[in-house]
């Protein structure tokens, strides 16, 4: 009898399920640090039909969370980011050299498109390569964690200044990454069972500018502030991506130009050389 | 992980002295090694390994004594050949066990496979050809309290990769066998039985609900009388929408399927019938997470599985998330000495399999939206793939037995591939094979195996304004051919040479010929492979899960071994 009673007891705790009933919208309430900031790199392809959900996804989680969050579109492999010959639709060449370095380091793309890393946290223990469904609540976790840095941008026609400011005192390597992302690109995209023409392709990465120490010693302290200055020529940014289009990106056609100064952010953040770790990211506009 | 390996090997150690001393009990194990060297091929986008060599292999060790039973598996992957998923690296002792019975009642503690009913709502296995092995970590109790009555309930996590996924289950079921239960000595049986698990994960969203606790139950009968046999099974899963804040991607429909055969069979005649339909069934050990690695249970296919490489060439793959499929197969064998059957009679096996879309798609709810598709529906859906084929088996003499295939079939490569309709279109495929072995001598025999499979587009995309034939965004593979021949010295050695011919590619510069190299050699338990050759990047399928595997060109080397 006490079997009976034990496969009973087994019965009634494992039967209860919640069952979720209209309507679905939820109420809750989340403590947000905020001067934190979340980069979400959206590895993607303008020939992945999966890939814009992870866009809407990735706009949903900005409606909500508003500039804390900055998204970067990386367009990588050659299945998905190829562009077709020049006349055709798909032509142009979204990828970059460091799209694909990143692709290649990080192994986002052998775990399938869309992929994203989330302040590329994870990198240590493999946990890195987030799909779409993770990047929710991954996000939320993120925006709950103390700063180490502020960074402040300013910018010119021709230059780039960025201020990093400590906010405790720390010993780690830290390195500084410096990009130009473009918005309101109007390309092909593929999308579920469509090929839309006058898709809208936002921050994606053009190109990065540095990727150097922070400082050239491991020592910050509370209240120091760390200054660059970048200087910049689209015209040769743009003409180096169109040369790697043409000489090193699989399939490539050349067809990277075209860039619009008038809808490029700069995407600065300072990053744990050794875990890989986005500690603060900030956006701004190139031409304010 | 070395840690995890010495705690496994002390805890199978002491399992052993404890139960072994008096030296009475059994080892069993097999091992498996197979590596692959990989080079690049620009012509048929293979590229080469940084490591230059992959490599899996695995060694399961058992050990049975009377009513108990311990074993593991160690796995390496330095590092995991190019088919499988990169996140199985390294190696370590991924699988290991202990079960014992004592009056009725067997207990296992470890891992364990389970499958509740056909697997509709859970199913925990091993397909290493596949890469998937979601074994469970945890325990599990199976029970017979009366003769014709089964219960078993488990709980544990699902293992991905070399870890777990964040999802507990825990499931119950059980099988009562009416003829058994009630000594009944009737020519008809009858087996009912009924299913529950539930997935526990812990999961907050900012915007929206999601269920903690996500519960499945199916319930079957399986009724013989004579040679007819019915099967029939029914499931229904509870809303599990995933973990977003887009809220038109937000699904809060429920999932349901069932599965239905009858089969008939006596002395060289057999028929069947099968039919099923999967509407939001996909159900996951992490429901953030996606990937093969993840799913918890299964949907069987309803093509036939072929062993013919180009009738494999374009395979199906089940949607869990909807589809409706049919399958009938007929099997007769015309007796020896009549006109048609020879000296030696003649096998037929006529199959036809057809598997398409819901209507409008998976049932679908959220506070803006709600579908849910009629129950059957075929003729106007989007048909994924059809299968006809006739299979030919004839001995026609002592030393020469032949197999024959013609087949059609229709592989709507955009839907099941994930692409775009007007990328690569609805292929229609009609193949043949004929497959002839001779025996030479005693201990010699040669086997010819040729195929064909010519192929065409199905649907007109001439306006769809893609860059290729017939308006296609790319371009088409075509019609292929292979050749094979084997030359067999049993029971020891054997000689293979294939070329598989993609003389139809539209790309002419991807006319190629994929030529394999292989050789064999077994001797008791043991036996060596190695082979040379070009594989071309496609779907491969088992029961309908597939993988995607990349080209590749190179040498590859397989070892196995049992004791």
């Amino acid at each position: 009898m006490r079997k009976y009673i034990t496969l009973l007891s087994i019965i009634l705790i494992i039967t209860s399920c919640d069952v979720e009933e209209g309507p679905f919208i939820n109420n809750y309430d989340s403590y947000v640090n905020p001067d934190k900031k979340v980069l979400i790199e959206d590895f993607t392809g303008h020939k992945c039909p999966n890939c814009p959900d992870a866009a809407r996804e990735l706009d949903a989680i900005h409606d909500i969370y508003g500039d804390q969050i900055i998204g970067m579109a990386l367009h990588v492999t050659k299945s998905f980011a190829r562009p077709n010959p020049i006349g055709n639709s798909f032509d142009y060449d979204f990828r970059t050299n460091w799209g694909d370095d990143w692709d290649a380091f990080y192994g986002i793309s052998d775990a399938g498109l869309p992929r994203g890393m989330i302040n590329r946290i994870g990198y240590q223990d493999e946990s890195h390569k987030l799909g779409k469904d993770e990047w929710a609540t991954t996000v939320a976790n993120e925006l709950k964690k103390e700063i180490d840095f502020k960074i402040y941008i300013s910018s010119d026609e021709t230059s780039i200044f960025i201020t990093s400011e400590v906010q405790n005192n720390i010993n780690a390597d830290y390195n500084l990454v410096v990009c130009l992302t473009e918005s309101n690109i109007i390309n092909w995209q593929k999308d579920g069972g469509n090929n839309i023409e006058n898709y809208e392709h936002n921050h994606v990465l053009r190109t990065v500018l540095i990727d150097q120490e922070l400082s050239n010693s491991t020592n910050y302290v509370a209240g120091q502030q760390i200054e660059k200055i970048i200087n910049y020529d689209l015209t040769t940014l743009a003409q180096f991506n169109i040369d790697y289009s043409t000489n090193t990106a699989e399939m490539g056609n050349g067809n990277a130009g075209g860039w619009d100064a008038n809808n490029m952010s700069v995407v600065a953040y300072i990053y744990n050389t050794t875990t890989k770790e986005i500690a603060q990211v900030e956006e701004a506009l190139l031409i304010n | 992980m070395i840690r995890k390996i010495l705690l496994s090997l002390i805890v199978l150690c002491a399992s052993i002295i404890c139960f072994a001393q008096d030296n009475s009990g059994e080892f069993h194990g097999n091992f498996d090694l197979n590596m692959q060297s990989y080079q690049d091929d620009e012509l048929i986008g293979a590229e080469a390994a940084d490591e230059i060599i992959l490599s899996n292999s695995y060694l399961n060790i058992n050990y049975t004594k009377g009513k108990f039973t311990t074993g593991l598996r160690y796995e390496s992957y330095l590092n995991a050949l190019a088919d499988y998923d990169p996140e199985f690296k390294g190696n370590g002792i991924p699988y290991r066990y202990a079960t014992y019975s004592i009056d009725g009642l067997e207990i296992t503690a470890g891992n364990y496979y389970e499958q509740l009913g056909s697997g509709l709502i859970f199913r925990s296995y091993e397909e290493k050809d596949l890469g998937i092995d979601n074994a469970m970590d945890g325990v599990r109790l199976k029970y017979s309290p009366l003769k014709g009555m089964y219960l078993k309930t488990f709980i544990g996590k699902s293992r991905t990769h070399f870890t777990y996924a964040d999802g507990i289950f825990r499931g119950i079921d059980g099988e009562v066998n009416i003829n058994n239960l009630f000594s009944c000595e009737t020519k008809t049986k009858a087996i009912l039985g009924g299913s529950f698990v539930s997935r526990y994960q812990e999961r907050e969203n900012l915007i929206f609900k999601i269920p903690q606790n996500v519960g499945a139950y199916a319930s079957r009968l399986n009724i013989i009388h004579g040679g007819l046999n019915y099967y029939g099974e029914y499931a229904y899963k509870i809303n599990d929408p995933a973990n977003l804040l887009t809220a038109s991607s937000m699904n809060y429909a429920s999932g349901n399927a069932f599965t239905q055969s009858i089969t008939f069979s006596k002395k060289g005649f057999g028929v069947s019938a099968e039919m099923h339909r999967a509407d939001n069934m996909t159900f996951k050990s992490d429901r953030d997470k996606d990937g093969k690695a993840f799913l918890i249970n299964y949907i069987p296919t309803l093509s036939k599985p072929h062993a013919y490489s180009l009738l494999a060439l374009y395979p199906c793959a089940t949607q869990t998330d909807g589809e409706f499929g049919m399958q009938f197969d007929i099997f007769y064998k015309i007796k020896k000495g009549s006109l048609l059957g020879g000296k030696y009679g003649t096998k037929f096996n006529f199959n036809y399999s057809r598997i398409n879309g819901l209507n409008n798609g998976n049932s679908f709810l959220n506070d803006d939206t709600e579908h849910a598709p009629m129950l059957i529906s075929v003729k106007a859906e989007e048909l994924y793939f059809q299968d006809i084929n006739l299979e030919i088996n004839k001995k026609i003499n002592k030393q020469v037995r032949a197999n024959f295939v013609i087949a059609n079939q229709t592989y709507n490569k955009d839907f099941l591939e994930g692409h775009v309709p007007g990328d690569y279109g609805v292929l229609g495929s009609t193949i043949l094979v004929a497959d002839v072995s001779y025996t030479i001598k005693k201990g010699h025999s040669v086997r010819v195996e040729l195929q064909t499979l010519k192929s065409n587009q199905l649907e007109d995309y001439s306006e769809h304004g893609g860059i290729y034939k017939n308006g296609m965004e790319e371009p088409a593979e075509g019609d292929w051919s292979i050749a094979l021949i084997e030359y067999t010295i049993s029971p020891h050695w054997f000689f293979t040479v294939q070329d598989m011919y993609n003389y139809g590619n539209e790309n002419t510069a991807k006319q190629l010929h994929y030529i394999n190299l292989d050789a064999g050699f077994n001797k008791g338990a043991n036996r060596f492979s190695i082979g040379y050759g070009k594989k071309r990047e496609g779907i491969f399928c088992v029961g309908g899960i597939c993988k995607f595997v990349p080209s590749s060109n190179g040498f590859n080397l397989n070892i196995s071994s049992s004791f």
